[in-house]
Parts: structure tokens; C-alpha cells; sequence
């Protein structure tokens, strides 16, 4: 995956291939063509599941080419052998015997046992996943996934990849360490992909799905690695200490159609080291009445995947967009308008549109938002209004700056210390900054 | 009618036959030209018909199968909405179809033995009892049910509902029973076509019944659907 | 190449000039109104036949000009760089900017549902089936010649729902009608109600059709024919039709709920009222597993006939290959949650994955026979022969990479990938429509009396089976590596080898023109044809060619088996050019 995005298909690999084919023998010649280079030759073993399954297939394309080759070759021979002599009578020959037909009916069924059994084994132990495991919530949508850690945190971090125009969402996990992920959807259904990990899962909206995966140490897997560096704490002037690590990257995808942009719900998974990972998790992007209420709106825009639909710079998505929205009338499907200059009004309308999004539908765009009730705080609420001032022409220089100065601006009602609720029940901790 | 060759003639060189209704059809029924001989024609029907209901029958399995896979999911709320049904009323619809499949059956029975005027009786019972199956469902189930709010899906707003499945109850039951009824309505045309058939045309007699008995054959279906689903939306709670 | 055989020709001769009977069943009957009118009341199965045989290869067109417009896209990846969108061909359809995937989606639907629904489906049985099953038992017609009829208006009026649908802006479910999303998407409109309608209605034509095989092939076998003096194409369309019969009234209640899902929101199968996403897929999988079975068993009963008339050699394994037919009809009802692994629970997975590698074994069981068929056989390489070498080679890849699909742990991996796009092509066009077009050009002389040019149809064979495999192979590749089904833009990586499935898809383009350029050239000028041009015994190479109104002269009797070539001259033909081995030595290798 590190190299996947400059990959050795479409342009040269930025880094050179661990040995060329031919060092890694048969089987790596085949995986290496199946799965990319980028692979190493031991396929499947960077998700730790030992599934098996990178091996069954190796089986199985075996006893392909063997039979494929055995009833081709045949037929070639026997069609050139016995090409048509005009004139000629034909040789007489049997039609049917039973010793032959019965050898060619009991091979392939065992073969065929073997491969269900082997196949059953390697699947049951990638939907078992130990009980000590790292659980995070994943929330599919249309278009796009959100990670929600246990202790309320949600990413927000998006990146631009060589060639991909779009800024792809990044989701981190522990190196090393069982996830396991509970995943639930908000609308249709989508499915979750690491091809890395060789093994995907459909997320549901009416039910929990549970997958799992332990990505490989990153220590193992030298080749594939590429560093940054975290703010892990403060010097005495306030000046932030960084320290640099190594990280690994995954491609995920949606391989259930859900629509327009199905295509585009790529998201990266990044293996990093634990304590990076910890130190991560517990940084929860802003902090209530301290960041400025703009940001803490972009910052939900991202993280919480208003950008799949809403652009900030007019283009018409599936949904409205936020640029010149504030103090412009909002025409509305039953033929109403949303006045520009009562600002309470507006307010009011955008509030609801996110709790309650089919309350009121913007013309032109069918209602294909999902409810945010109960999966977005009041703070981040007041953060998307005041996100929204700002991308406006016809904001004041007064609101822009209110709208972007220190988030108790205008008194937080809220006594909760973390940023994000849960959704209903769990435990929707405050642990997040005491970590 | 392919075999018609002038304007006003028939293949024998008389005159139209659509200008002798009085004609007792059936003695003079051909087996169509493809065909060795009537038994094979009629044995060919026969299968024909069975096919086509084992389709009927696969249709509704489907239905069936919704029905036992939501039961096991909301087995309170299947059960609460099978509450608010009357078993007396759907008692009263089984015993209307199982006459009404007697008749039919009386019907082909009297065509065999050539008396026509019987099976016209029969199949007018018949007729009566399915219009009777109808307007029983509509005016004391449908329409009753529909006005009190008790609808299927979004559409239900029934305001003293107990569970939160009932809309899927309603829904289940919507779809069953009304795909049911729409198979009693074609079930009404057919037999009355066959009563024009038989009545107008004498198409029907002692040499000449398929058509008598693939209907007759594909009432009994409907009310065989009708016997399985009557306990399984009304009686099993 | 008028070899007068006998009785054939003679009789042929006789009616030929005796007035009253005149030509055979393509002559027109008058001016051409009054042809039009014979041809759209027709309950002739040879007519129908036809006419299903042009309907059906015109919406293979529209859906291969889909699946072009699906690989021009592919080309490039779509991206908006800087304000500008690269790669996105369907730009002019006036999708949104930067959004190709609207365009995309309806297009890739448009592509699966045409081509399943309105072309493979009715594809091979209500085209050549019709034609043939009569004459191969040597009836008149089929049982129920208006049914036969009505079957193709419904068809036709099916079709025209969807066409219809896609006119009005199309559909974006992708063939396979997901719920939810198939019951919220485009929620204004009622297109996506045309297209589950249309393939409501579809359904009875399927129905029609299946139904009239069975019982045709119960009550109208010419006298002296038993089951196992049939030739295999008829057992191949009588399986085939077992299924129609018994899995489309299952996909009718299905679409017939999705409909009221649509339009009374009734939350059967919509989780946000409580429904069951997952119980559509049940519903749809039950008719659309043994659907791929409607598809290729066909195509292996073409494949059959084709192989031992064009190498004159005794079928291998008769009843291994008929039985094997049956068995794939019943073993197919019971997979089909094979399509679901990701999404049902373990128990039900294993056990799908078990019975999948069940229906995997007749099959292997028929290609077996098939090769064996060739041994010491007498076997000439023209253009059906060469079709069916390449559905040997074709078909054994499409099987061959369903096992990996079929095991539980791979298919995690490979469900929804590339992977299984380059399986079902490989199966459906590797398999059907090159079994297809075998059989299209075993029998164009039948249907038409005229011979098309071989060199042409080779060429154009060629063309066709290299082009497949660039378009598809490539495709293999994409699904290991990772590539999602369904996406209207992808990661760079990929794309290498998406430019080489785009080139192939064209090379297969060429070779569809070169066919369509040798069948149009072979109806208006070809050379007449030999009334049993391959030699063949089943009965229809009995009748005239192109047949007689009434099929035959008088009715047939069964006399010998339908792949008896060592012990039999086919009739029309002499035995200078079809001369027959000892009968001391025949009895020697059957005894
Ligand atoms: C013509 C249609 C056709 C045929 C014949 C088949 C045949 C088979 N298919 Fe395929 N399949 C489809 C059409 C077809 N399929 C379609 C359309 C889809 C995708 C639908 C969608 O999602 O849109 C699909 C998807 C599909 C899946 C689901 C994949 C997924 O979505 O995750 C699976 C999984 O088990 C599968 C398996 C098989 C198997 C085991 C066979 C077997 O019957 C194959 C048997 C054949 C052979 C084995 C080869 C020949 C034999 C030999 C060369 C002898 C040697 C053999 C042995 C030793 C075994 N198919
Ligand atoms: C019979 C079935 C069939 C056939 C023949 C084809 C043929 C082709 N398919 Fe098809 N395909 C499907 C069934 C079929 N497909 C299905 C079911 C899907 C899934 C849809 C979904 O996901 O919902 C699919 C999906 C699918 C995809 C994946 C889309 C996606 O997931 O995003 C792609 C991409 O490359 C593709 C490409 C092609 C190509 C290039 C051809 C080419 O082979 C086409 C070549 C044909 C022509 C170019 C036409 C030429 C014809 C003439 C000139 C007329 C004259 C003809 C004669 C006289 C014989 N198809
Ligand atoms: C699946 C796509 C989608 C996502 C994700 C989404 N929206 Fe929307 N949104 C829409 C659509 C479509 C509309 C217009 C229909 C309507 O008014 O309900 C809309 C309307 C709105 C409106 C009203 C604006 C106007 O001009 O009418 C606001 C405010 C809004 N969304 C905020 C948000 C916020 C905040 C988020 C994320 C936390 C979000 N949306 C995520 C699709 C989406
Ligand atoms: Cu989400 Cu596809
Ligand atoms: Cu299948």
C-alpha cells in the first residue's frame, strides 16, 4: 500500500521491489502477479489473520492451470490429430466407459472437498476475533466513513494522494494489535474492503457487523514504511515537542454499490505505532471553549463527512453548498423561502436541517442526507453555523470575527469536557482529554 | 380461426360460423393442426396447466417465506396484528371459497355428463361466491381496517398500536392477502368467460372440457392459497 | 453442391413444383403489408423463432454499446485537478462536474440489466430453441403455438418498459436491484419503477417459453423417439426450462413487493421501517443463481450437437452429459447464497459453499465428455467448431476461476471485485454467447437456405476470441489487486490495466462488425445452401432446408439415434462423402 498510490503499474515505484520476481520462486511469481508487488511475497499476512486465503488461492489457480491446460491441450491435440481427411471413414471408437467416467467424476470432487474445507477453515478464523481487541466504531454513509474511537475521538486528518484529486479521509490504527471494528451504516448498504487485509465485510443499516484484523508489526514489513512526526507534548514555551515515526498505509474501499460517489469512499487505514496511536486517539482535534467556533466547524465538515456532499466552493454536490449560504435566501421544495436577512431564521433552519434533515428539503436537491441527531454535539452544531458565516460574502467583518474567535464566544451551555456524543448509550465517556 | 380462408366462408365452404351461435361447438371440436390427436392435445393442456400452477404455487412460497422470516424477526408484533383481525370473517371467506371450489368442480362434472344447464348453475355459484369472497374482504377487512389507520408501512397510523413492527404486520398482510385477491378477480374473469364459453358459445361438452378444467384447476389453487393462509394470518397468534 | 440424396431430395422436388405448397416457411405470402401481418400474427415457432432471434441480437447491441461506453470511461481515472475534470467521459451527458459516477452507474445498470434480462435469458431457447425443438423431435410446432407468440409480445412489451425507462433518464440499481438503495434512489421518478416492471413482465415471457418446451417435449416426439433418442440440445432446453418454470414466479413476487416497497413505502425489505435488507438478496439470489444455469445450459446443449456433428463422432457419455443437465437444474436451486457471503451468517455461508462445489461437478463431468468426444474423431474446423474450441477453452477459465469465488475464505477477498466481473463474463460470453454464436452459424443455413462466408466468419471468430480474452483476462488481475466493482473512477494504480481491457473490448468490437458484416452479406447474397451442409442426424437436417412451412413433408419417424455416425448416412447427403466405417468394427468398439 505504501507504494500502491505511485504504484508499479501506472508509473514506477517509488521505492525498488524487494527482489525481482524471479527471486521469490513459483508461488511469489504468481502472487506477485495476482497481488501487486507491493505485497511481499508472503500475501495476506499483512492483516496477521493467517486466513489462509492468499494460499487456497494459490491452490486453486494450481489445479486450474492443471485442468485448464489438461482439457485444452486435449483438445488441441486431438483437433489437430484428428482433423478431417475428406473421404476418409471414420475410426470407430467407444461412447461411453464407466472406469474412465467414474475416475473423472471422484478427482474433481475431492479436489472440490478439499478446496470447501480449506476455504471453511480460513474464513471462520477471519470472522473470529480474539476478545481482547481494540474497538472502534465505523459508521458507513453515503459517501463516505467515519471512525468513532472508544473514547469518543473522530478523525478528521485527510490527505491528497499522487493522483487522486480528492482528499482522502485517514483512519489510524495500532500496529500489531487486534481491532476490532463494529460497523453499522446510516442509509444504504455499503461494504467495507481493506485488500490488503484480503477480506471485507457489508455494513449494514439495521444491524452491527463485526470484522477484524491485526495489522502486521510494522517492523515486518520494512519496505512498505513511511514516516511523520506527532506533537507528543509542549516544551516550557509552549513551543510543541515532536517526535517522528514510521507508518504503513492501507487502501480501504467501498465494494457494495451505494450510488453516485461509490466510487469515490476510498479511505486510507494507517498502521502506526502504539504509543503514536494513543497519544493520537487522545488529541481530540479542538478543545471546547478554546478553539475558535470556525474551525471546530471545518473540522466537523471533515471529519464527520459533510464534504462528501457539501463543497465550500460552490460546486454542486449531492447536496447544497456552503458557500454563499448565510444571508442569502434558501429556496425551499414546497416553494417557501428561508429569508437571508433574519438571521435566527436561518439559524434555526440549519440546526434543523442537520438534526432533522428531511423537516425542510433545499430546492433542487432531494433529501438524501442522513439525520445527525445524536451524533453531533451542540458545540460542533454552533461550529458548523459559525463555519457557514464565514464562507459567506455577505458575512459582516463583525460576525467573521466573532464566528472565529475563542469558542465561548457566546457562553457554551454544556458542562460535558469532550467534544463528540456518542451515539445513544455506550460509554460515551468524558475520557477523552484526560488521556 | 387461422384456417378461415374467404371473408364469409368457413374452411368447409359454408357460411361463417360466427353466424351459427346454436352450433354445439364441442362435437364438432378439431385438435389443433400441430397435434397427433385430442389426447395428446389434452394431456398437453393438462401438463401445461400444472406448470403454470406450480408457478403460482413458487409465487406465493415467496410470500410464505416473508412472512416466516419476519415472524421470527417481530414474533410480539406479528402476533399482536394477527390479534386485530377476525377469525370469523376469514372463517367465513374459507367456507364461501370451499363451496365455491365444490361448484366449480360440480361445473366440469356436469359438462362431462353433457348438462349444460347445471354447469351454467355451478359456475354462476361459483361466480357469486367469489364476488361474495370480495366484497367481504372489502367491506368488513380492507376498508374498516385501512380507515382505522391499520396500513401497511409508512402509511400505517394506527394510535393505539402496541408494538413497533405492526407496520410490517399490516405490510405482510396487505401483500399476501392482496395478491390472493387479484388472483380471486383474474379467477372471476376467467369464469366468466367460461360461462360465455358454455352458455352462448356450447363450447364445452362430454369430448371437449380442457379449458373447464384448467380454471377449474387454478380455483382450487387460489383456494388452496386462501386454506394456508387463512390460519396463518388469523388463527396463529 | 446439390448432392440429391434419395428420398429427401426427391420429395423436395415434388412438393417443390406441385403448385399449392410453394417455398417454405420464409417465402412471403404477398405485398409487404400482408407479409408484415403474417409475421406479427405468426404462431409458426420458426417465425417466432427469428423474430426473437433479431429482438434478442438487438439488444445485445444496445448492450454492447453500453459496455463500450463503460470501457471509455474506465480508460482514465476521474479527477478534478485544479478545477478541471480528466478522464471523465460522460462528462456530455451533463452530469454534474467532477461526478461521473451518475452517468456511470445508470449506464453499467443499463449494461447488466439489458444484457441479462433481454438478451442471454430469453437469449438462446426463444431464438434457436424455438426454431429447433420442433424440428429436432419432429413436430409440427410447439404445444401451445399462441403461447408461443404471446410469449414474444411480452417480451418485446417487457423490453420496451426498460428501453423506456432508459430513454427517460435510466436506472441507477446496477442489475442486481439492491434494497435499499434500489427503493430510495432516484425517489421522484418512476423510472426504476419501469425497469422492476419491465422485468416483471419479462418474467412471463420467460415462463411462456419454458413452459411450452416442457410439455413439447413431453407430448410432440415423433413417433419411436424415446428420452434417450433425443439429442442433448433438447435435454439442455428441457433443464433449462425446469428452471424458468420454477425460479422466475419467485423473482415475480420479489420484484412484485419491490414495487410496493417503491410505491407504499410498505418496509419489507427497508431496514429504516424495520424490513430485511438481506431478504431481498435471498429472494433475488434464488431466481438469479439458477438464472446463470438458464444461461449456460443452452450453451452446453449447442455445444454438444456442434462437437459430435462436426466431428461425426457418437457423443461421449449420452446420458452422463443429459443426466448432468437435470442434476445442474436441481443442485442450482440451492446455492445461491453463494452471492452473499459477506452478508449472511456463518452457518448459512458454509453450507451455501458447500453446495456450490457440488453444481461444479456435472459440469466438469460434461467438459470431460466433451474432450473425449473428439478422440478419433473425424473433426473439421469450421466456424461453429472453432466457436465451440473456444467455448471449451473460454468456459473452462469462467468455471475454473468460479472455485476461488465459491470458497468461503477467497471470496471475502474477491466478492465485489474485478475478480468476479472477469468470472461472469468469462461464463456468460466466454460460455453463452460464444456457444451462441456457434450455434448461430451451425444453424443460419437452416434458418435462412443460405451458406455465410467462411472465411469472413473465421476471421471474424479470431477477432472475437482474442478480443474477449484482452478484455477480460486484464480483468483478473484488477480483482486480486483490489479494484471494486461498480466504480466509475478508481486509484491510479489500476489503471494499466484497465487501458488494456479498453483496447481489448475494442478488438471485440471489430470482430462483432465482421460478423454482422458476413450475416448481412449472407442474407442478401449469399449462396444457397446444401440442404445438410455439416451432415447432421438429428431430425430437423431432415426436413428442407430452409423448412417447410409444416416442418416436414410428412411426418417423421424415429430411426436411429441422433449421433449415430458411424452406422448412418445423414439424410440429404451420399455416402461418398460421408462414407461409413465396417460395420464389423463398429460393433467391435460399442460392444
Ligand atoms: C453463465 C453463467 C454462469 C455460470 C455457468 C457460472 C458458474 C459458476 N459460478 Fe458464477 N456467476 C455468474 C454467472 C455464472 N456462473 C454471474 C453472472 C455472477 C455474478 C452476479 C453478480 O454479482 O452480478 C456469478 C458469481 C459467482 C459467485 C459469487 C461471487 C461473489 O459475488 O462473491 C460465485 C461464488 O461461489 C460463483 C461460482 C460459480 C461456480 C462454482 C460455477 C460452476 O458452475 C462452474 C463449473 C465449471 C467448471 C469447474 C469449469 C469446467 C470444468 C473443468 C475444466 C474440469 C475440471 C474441473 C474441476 C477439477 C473442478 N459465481
Ligand atoms: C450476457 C451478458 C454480458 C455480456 C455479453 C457482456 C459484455 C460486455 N461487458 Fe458486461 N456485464 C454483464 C453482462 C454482460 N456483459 C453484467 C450482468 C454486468 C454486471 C452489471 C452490474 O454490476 O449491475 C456487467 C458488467 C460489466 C462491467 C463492469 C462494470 C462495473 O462493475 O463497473 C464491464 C466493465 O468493463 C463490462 C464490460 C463488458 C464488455 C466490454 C462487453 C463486451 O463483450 C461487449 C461486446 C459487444 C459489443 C461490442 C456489441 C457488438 C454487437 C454488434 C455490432 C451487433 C451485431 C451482432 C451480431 C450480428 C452478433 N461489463
Ligand atoms: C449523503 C449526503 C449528505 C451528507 C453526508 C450531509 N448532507 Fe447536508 N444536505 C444533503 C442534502 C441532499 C441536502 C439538501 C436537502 C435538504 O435540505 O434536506 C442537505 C442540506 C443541508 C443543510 C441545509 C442547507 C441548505 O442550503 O438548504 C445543512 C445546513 C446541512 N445539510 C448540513 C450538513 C452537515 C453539518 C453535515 C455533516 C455533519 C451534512 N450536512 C452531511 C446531503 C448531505
Ligand atoms: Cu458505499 Cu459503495
Ligand atoms: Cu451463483
Amino acid at each position: 500500500m505504501n507504494q500502491t498510490l505511485a504504484s508499479l503499474l501506472a508509473s514506477a515505484p517509488a521505492h525498488p521491489p524487494v527482489g525481482g520476481s524471479w527471486t521469490l520462486g513459483i508461488n511469489g511469481l504468481f502472487t506477485n502477479l495476482f497481488f501487486g508487488e507491493s505485497q511481499g511475497s508472503d500475501y495476506g499476512t499483512v492483516a496477521g489473520l493467517d486466513s489462509g486465503s492468499d494460499a487456497l488461492f494459490l491452490f486453486i489457480w494450481y489445479v486450474g492451470v492443471f485442468f485448464f491446460l489438461l482439457v485444452v491441450g486435449l483438445m488441441g491435440y486431438f483437433a489437430w490429430k484428428y482433423r478431417r481427411v475428406p473421404g476418409k471413414a471414420v475410426e470407430p471408437s467407444a461412447s461411453h466407459n464407466t472406469a474412465l467416467e467414474i475416475t473423472w467424476t471422484v478427482i474433481p470432487t475431492i479436489i472440490l472437498f478439499l478446496i470447501f474445507f480449506w476455504g471453511y477453515q480460513g474464513y471462520v478464523s477471519a470472522q473470529t476475533a480474539p476478545v481482547e481487541a481494540e474497538q472502534i466504531e465505523l459508521n458507513g454513509y453515503k459517501w463516505g466513513w467515519t471512525f468513532t474511537y472508544d473514547n469518543g475521538k473522530q478523525s478528521a486528518e485527510t490527505q491528497s494522494f499522487a493522483g487522486e484529486s480528492s482528499q482522502i479521509p485517514i483512519f489510524y490504527v495500532p500496529e500489531d494489535t487486534p481491532v476490532r471494528l463494529k460497523m453499522s451504516s446510516s442509509d444504504v448498504i455499503h461494504s467495507f474492503w481493506v485488500p490488503d487485509f484480503r477480506t471485507k465485510l457489508d455494513v449494514m443499516p439495521n444491524r452491527y457487523q463485526p470484522y477484524w484484523f491485526r495489522a502486521k508489526a510494522l517492523s515486518e514489513t520494512p519496505d512498505k514504511l513511511e514516516s511523520a512526526s506527532i506533537k507528543i507534548g509542549e516544551d516550557d514555551l509552549g513551543e510543541p515537542i515532536e517526535e517522528s515515526y514510521e507508518y504503513r498505509d492501507h487502501w480501504i474501499f467501498c465494494a457494495e454499490y451505494c450510488g453516485d460517489q461509490h466510487s469515490q469512499m476510498a479511505a486510507v487505514l494507517r498502521v502506526v505505532p502504539m504509543g503514536v496511536y494513543q497519544a493520537w486517539k487522545s488529541d481530540p482535534g479542538y478543545e471546547e471553549g478554546i478553539t475558535p467556533l470556525c474551525e471546530v466547524g471545518e473540522l466537523v465538515w471533515k471529519a464527520k463527512g459533510c464534504n462528501a456532499c457539501h463543497s465550500i466552493d460552490g460546486a454542486a454536490k449531492a447536496g447544497p453548498t456552503w458557500l454563499n449560504n448565510y444571508r442569502y435566501d434558501v429556496p425551499l421544495s414546497d416553494g417557501s423561502i428561508v429569508a437571508g436577512n433574519d438571521v435566527t431564521e436561518w439559524e434555526n433552519y440549519v440546526r434543523e436541517s442537520i438534526l432533522y434533515p428531511a423537516a425542510k428539503i433545499h430546492e433542487g436537491y432531494p433529501n438524501q442526507m442522513p439525520s445527525y441527531n445524536g451524533r453531533i454535539s451542540d458545540f460542533e452544531l454552533r461550529g458548523v453555523i459559525a463555519y457557514m458565516k464565514t464562507l459567506s460574502d455577505r458575512a459582516s467583518e463583525s460576525e467573521r470575527n466573532s464566528a472565529c474567535s475563542g469558542g465561548e464566544a457566546d457562553g457554551a451551555a454544556e458542562g460535558d469536557a469532550d467534544g463528540i456524543e456518542e451515539d445513544a448509550g455506550e460509554d460515551a465517556g468524558a475520557m477523552g482529554n484526560e488521556l | 380461426m387461422a384456417t378461415i380462408t374467404g371473408p364469409n366462408q368457413s374452411p368447409a365452404g359454408g357460411p361463417l360460423e360466427l353466424e351459427r351461435p346454436a352450433l354445439e361447438r364441442w362435437k364438432t371440436h378439431k385438435h389443433g393442426h400441430h397435434w397427433r390427436n385430442a389426447e395428446d392435445e389434452f394431456d398437453a393442456a393438462k401438463i401445461g396447466i400444472w406448470l403454470f400452477l406450480s408457478t403460482e404455487i413458487l409465487l406465493f412460497s415467496g410470500m410464505f417465506c416473508a412472512y416466516a422470516v419476519f415472524r421470527m424477526l417481530y414474533p410480539e408484533s406479528i402476533a399482536a396484528g394477527s390479534q386485530y383481525l377476525d377469525p370469523r370473517w376469514g372463517g367465513t371467506n374459507t367456507v364461501v371459497l370451499l363451496i365455491s371450489s365444490w361448484t366449480m368442480a360440480m361445473a366440469i362434472r356436469d359438462v362431462q355428463l353433457n348438462r349444460q344447464f347445471w354447469a351454467t348453475v355451478n359456475l354462476l355459484i361459483t361466480l357469486v361466491c367469489a364476488a361474495g369472497f370480495l366484497a367481504i374482504k372489502f367491506t368488513f377487512e380492507y376498508i374498516p381496517k385501512w380507515g382505522e389507520g391499520k396500513r401497511p408501512g409508512t402509511l400505517f397510523s394506527y394510535p393505539w398500536a402496541t408494538h413497533d413492527h405492526e407496520h410490517v404486520w399490516w405490510s405482510i398482510y396487505y401483500a399476501a392477502t392482496g395478491i390472493h385477491a387479484f388472483h380471486v378477480i383474474v379467477g372471476m374473469g376467467l369464469i366468466a368467460w367460461l360461462l360465455y364459453r358454455q352458455r352462448i358459445r356450447k363450447a364445452y361438452g362430454p369430448t371437449h372440457y380442457t379449458m373447464m378444467e384448467g380454471v377449474g384447476l387454478y380455483w382450487h389453487i387460489v383456494d388452496l392459497v386462501w386454506i394456508f393462509l387463512f390460519p396463518l394470518l388469523y388463527l396463529v397468534h | 453442391m446439390t448432392t440429391i440424396n434419395p428420398t429427401g431430395g426427391q420429395i423436395e422436388e415434388a412438393v417443390g413444383h406441385g403448385g399449392g405448397h410453394q417455398g417454405n416457411y420464409l417465402t412471403p405470402k404477398g405485398g409487404i403489408w400482408t407479409t408484415i401481418v403474417d409475421w406479427a400474427t405468426t404462431v409458426d415457432h420458426k417465425k417466432i423463432g427469428i423474430m426473437y432471434l433479431f429482438t434478442v441480437l438487438f439488444m445485445f447491441f444496445l448492450g454492447g454499446v453500453a459496455a463500450i461506453g463503460l470501457r471509455i470511461e474506465l480508460l482514465e481515472p476521474t479527477r478534478v485537478i485544479d478545477g478541471v475534470t480528466t478522464g471523465a467521459f460522460f462528462d456530455w451527458t451533463g452530469d454534474s462536474v467532477g461526478n461521473t459516477g451518475n452517468t456511470y452507474n445508470r449506464v453499467m445498470t443499463l449494461h447488466g440489466a439489458i444484457m441479462v434480462f433481454m438478451f442471454i435469458v430469453p437469449g438462446i431457447p426463444a431464438s434457436i430453441g424455438n426454431f429447433i425443438l420442433p424440428l429436432m423431435l419432429g413436430a409440427k410446432d410447439v404445444a401451445f403455438p399462441r403461447l408461443n407468440l404471446a410469449s414474444w409480445y411480452v417480451y418485446v412489451f417487457g423490453s420496451m418498459f426498460g428501453v423506456g425507462s432508459i430513454l427517460m433518464g435510466g436506472v441507477d440499481t446496477g442489475w442486481t436491484f439492491y434494497t435499499p438503495y434500489s427503493t430510495t434512489t432516484d425517489g421522484d421518478h418512476a423510472r426504476v419503477l419501469l425497469m422492476i416492471l419491465s422485468v416483471f413482465i419479462l418474467g412471463f415471457s420467460s415462463i411462456f417459453t419454458g413452459l411450452n418446451f416442457i410439455v413439447t417435449t413431453h407430448k410432440l416426439r415423433a413417433p419411436g423417439m424415446g428420452w434417450f433418442d433425443l439429442p442433448l440440445m433438447v435435454w439442455a432446453l428441457y433443464s433449462t426450462s425446469l428452471i424458468q418454470v420454477l425460479a422466475t414466479p419467485v423473482i415475480g413476487v420479489t420484484f412484485l413487493l419491490l414495487l410496493f416497497e417503491r410505491v407504499f413505502s410498505i418496509g419489507i425489505f427497508d431496514p429504516g421501517l424495520g424490513g430485511d435488507p438481506v431478504l431481498f438478496q435471498h429472494f433475488f439470489w434464488f431466481y438469479s443463481h439458477p438464472v446463470v444455469y438458464v444461461m449456460i445450459l443452452p450453451a452446453m446443449g449447442i455445444v454438444s450437437e456442434v462437437i459430435s456433428v462436426h466431428s461425426r463422432k457418437k457423443i461421449f457419455g449420452y446420458r452422463a452429459i443429459a443426466f448432468s443437465s437435470l442434476a445442474i437444474a436441481l443442485v442450482s436451486f440451492l446455492v445461491w447464497g453463494h452471492h452473499m457471503f459477506t452478508s449472511q451468517g456463518e452457518l448459512g455461508a458454509t453450507v451455501f459453499s458447500f453446495l456450490t462445489f457440488l453444481v461444479a461437478i456435472p459440469t466438469a463431468i460434461k467438459v470431460f465428455n466433451w474432450i473425449a468426444t473428439l478422440y478419433k474423431g473425424s473433426i473439421i474446423w469450421s466456424t461453429p467448431m472453432l466457436y465451440v474450441f473456444a467455448f471449451l477453452f473460454l468456459f473452462s477459465i469462467g468455471g475454473l476461476t468460479g472455485l476461488p469465488l465459491g470458497a468461503l475464505s477467497t471470496d471475502l477477498h474477491l466478492h465485489d471485485s474485478y475478480f468476479v466481473v472477469a468470472h461472469f463474463h468469462y461464463v456468460m460470453f466466454g460460455g453463452t454467447v460464444i456457444a451462441f454464436l456457434a450455434g448461430i452459424h451451425h444453424w443460419w443455413p437452416k434458418f435462412f437456405g443460405k451458406m455465410y462466408n467462411e472465411t469472413a466468419a473465421r476471421i471474424g471468430c479470431a477477432l472475437v476470441f482474442v478480443g474477449f480474452n484482452i478484455t477480460f483476462f486484464s480483468q483478473f488481475f484488477l480483482g486480486t489487486r483490489g479494484m471494486p466493482r461498480r466504480y466509475a473512477s478508481y486509484v491510479d494504480e489500476f489503471q494499466l490495466l484497465h487501458v488494456i481491457s479498453t483496447v481489448g473490448s475494442f478488438v471485440l468490437l471489430l470482430g462483432f462488425l465482421v460478423h454482422l458484416f458476413t450475416f448481412l452479406h449472407s442474407l442478401f447474397a449469399g449462396d444457397k445452401a446444401h440442404a445438410n451442409p455439416w451432415g447432421g442426424l438429428t431430425m430437423e437436417w431432415e426436413s428442407d432446408t430452409p423448412p417447410d412451412e409444416h416442418n416436414f413433408h410428412h411426418e417423421p419417424v424415429c430411426k436411429h439415434g441422433p449421433y449415430d455416425f458411424d452406422t448412418t448416412v445423414p439424410p440429404h447427403c451420399s455416402a461418398d462423402e460421408y462414407p461409413l466405417p465396417d460395420a464389423e468394427a463398429v460393433k467391435a468398439a460399442h460392444g
